[in-house]
């Protein structure tokens, strides 16, 4: 346990150097591309040769819908009762609270979309384009998106595409404007909630294949805290954030995770790549007690 | 003179803002082409600058049951970016070099699997530096 919250502090730490080179980078002068330019530079890797990282960020965070798709699939009823109520908007004043919530109500509205209650999940839209135009990002939902989501409200498919194309929009507005401080908020939100509903259907169902979901959130929960952690000392807000998720890593940290490599198989014709590798994750059933009851406490604080 | 050195000066960067903007433009609309229905995007965008031999480095979990589709471009046109992915032992799963620098590639996922995507510039083609866009979609 100690050497693992050592190793949990250890990465923070790293975070947290490159963090402050990031930073530095951007509080410079100079036009967009130049701190871009130079936030990249400075996270050269001086001990691997010319190895850079894609956008300081170097991880990537699940999509609420792709989390939404596997929930989906493990055939398990809709629950209107895991939602974040949509007019509870009204409550989130500053732009830290808005941007979680903006991560909040879009996991909630992957679920909605994914489970076709169409009705609801305009309700939810509303609010996600008012949190956005708060934040500035209206420009991810313009009136053309706007327009396109009207015409295909009956179409899921086509909805959760032009909802997710929304969401890629606005992280790279945000990127593109040194507003990443928001960007991962967003991306925060969307994920706590995504695993906040997966640890509710857990429990309720014993579902083993959502709680094999949930285990398996022990690396993306490692890339979120990487990629808040340059936004530690911005203000209490993120600190206390930062605080909860690495609290929550340690307790991911004794899930198990056995990797066994298998060659791929590929199939030029179609350009598919099968990836034959087996993962098998090992967690007890208090393991996802604890996980559960964490979850919850994190996300009461983001949306009451 | 020192006022027309410094105009001159601002508008040098303004023309090679608006000229690295435009080929980030042009890179990504390259790239969104590729993330159609079926395929969902992942609601980011993941971008580096690469000079010469750098190697941008990228890490995800793809998750088993899953089709993805990655798709990575740099400057104008495609086929000039090589990526490849790799597990978390480093045991390589796939790299486009073997198929003509191909834009895109699906991945099908049998398992969970924490992988390691690098994206480096082709050192045949005549970029030397440029902005590589990557994005992710996964099927519904």
């Amino acid at each position: 346990m100690l050497i693992n919250k050592l190793r949990a502090k250890f990465k923070l730490v790293s975070a947290m150097l490159i963090a402050s080179f990031a930073i530095n980078g951007c509080s410079s002068d100079g036009n967009n591309e130049d701190k871009i330019e130079q936030n990249i530079e400075s996270n050269i890797d001086s001990s691997q040769g010319t190895l850079i990282k894609f956008d300081n960020t170097l991880f990537s965070i699940p999509s609420p819908y792709e989390i939404a798709f596997l929930v989906k699939n493990s055939k398990l009823d809709f629950d209107k009762s895991l939602l974040n109520p949509y007019n509870k908007s009204h409550n989130y004043t500053n732009n830290f609270q808005k941007a979680l919530n903006l991560g909040v109500y879009g996991a909630n509205l992957g679920y909605l979309n994914v489970f076709e209650q169409n009705s609801e999940a305009i309700q939810y839209f509303s609010v996600i384009k008012i949190l956005s135009q708060e934040l500035g990002i209206e420009n991810a939902f313009d009136k053309q998106t706007i327009t396109r989501i009207e015409n295909n409200l009956g179409n899921k498919d086509s909805l959760m595409f032009i909802v997710s194309n929304s969401y890629r929009k606005a992280d790279q507005y945000l990127k593109d404007n040194n507003r990443n401080d928001i960007g991962v908020l967003i991306l925060a939100g969307g994920w706590l909630e995504s695993t906040y509903m997966m640890t509710q259907l857990a429990q309720s169902s014993k579902n083993k294949e959502i709680a094999t979901r949930i285990g398996e959130q022990k690396h993306p929960l490692d890339n979120l805290i990487k990629i808040l952690s340059p936004y530690y000392n911005q203000s209490k807000d993120y600190a206390e954030l930062i605080d909860a998720l690495i609290d929550l890593a340690y307790d991911f940290d004794g899930i198990d995770i056995n990797y066994t490599y298998a060659a791929p198989t590929v199939d030029v014709k179609n350009k598919l790549t099968v990836i034959n590798s087996k993962s098998e994750l090992i967690m007890t059933d208090q393991q996802l007690k604890t996980i559960s009851d964490k979850i919850i406490t994190i996300r009461k604080k983001i949306v009451d | 003179m020192k006022k027309i050195t410094l105009l001159f000066t601002a508008f040098v960067a303004l023309m090679f803002n608006l000229n690295t903007f435009a080929q980030v433009d042009v890179t990504t609309s390259i790239c969104t082409k590729y993330i159609k229905t079926p395929y969902i995007s992942d609601g980011q965008q993941y971008k580096a600058l690469l000079n010469g031999d750098e190697i941008a480095e990228f890490h995800s979990t793809f998750y088993g049951g899953t089709t993805y589709r990655v798709v990575a471009a740099t400057g104008q046109k495609e086929g000039n970016l090589i990526f490849s992915l790799y597990d978390k032992e480093r045991n390589l799963l796939f790299t486009n070099r073997d198929y003509q620098n191909s834009t895109y590639w699906d991945f099908k996922f049998t398992s969970t699997v924490d992988c390691i995507i690098e994206a480096e510039l082709d050192a045949n083609s005549q970029s030397k530096s440029g902005f590589a866009i990557m994005l992710i979609g996964f099927k519904q």
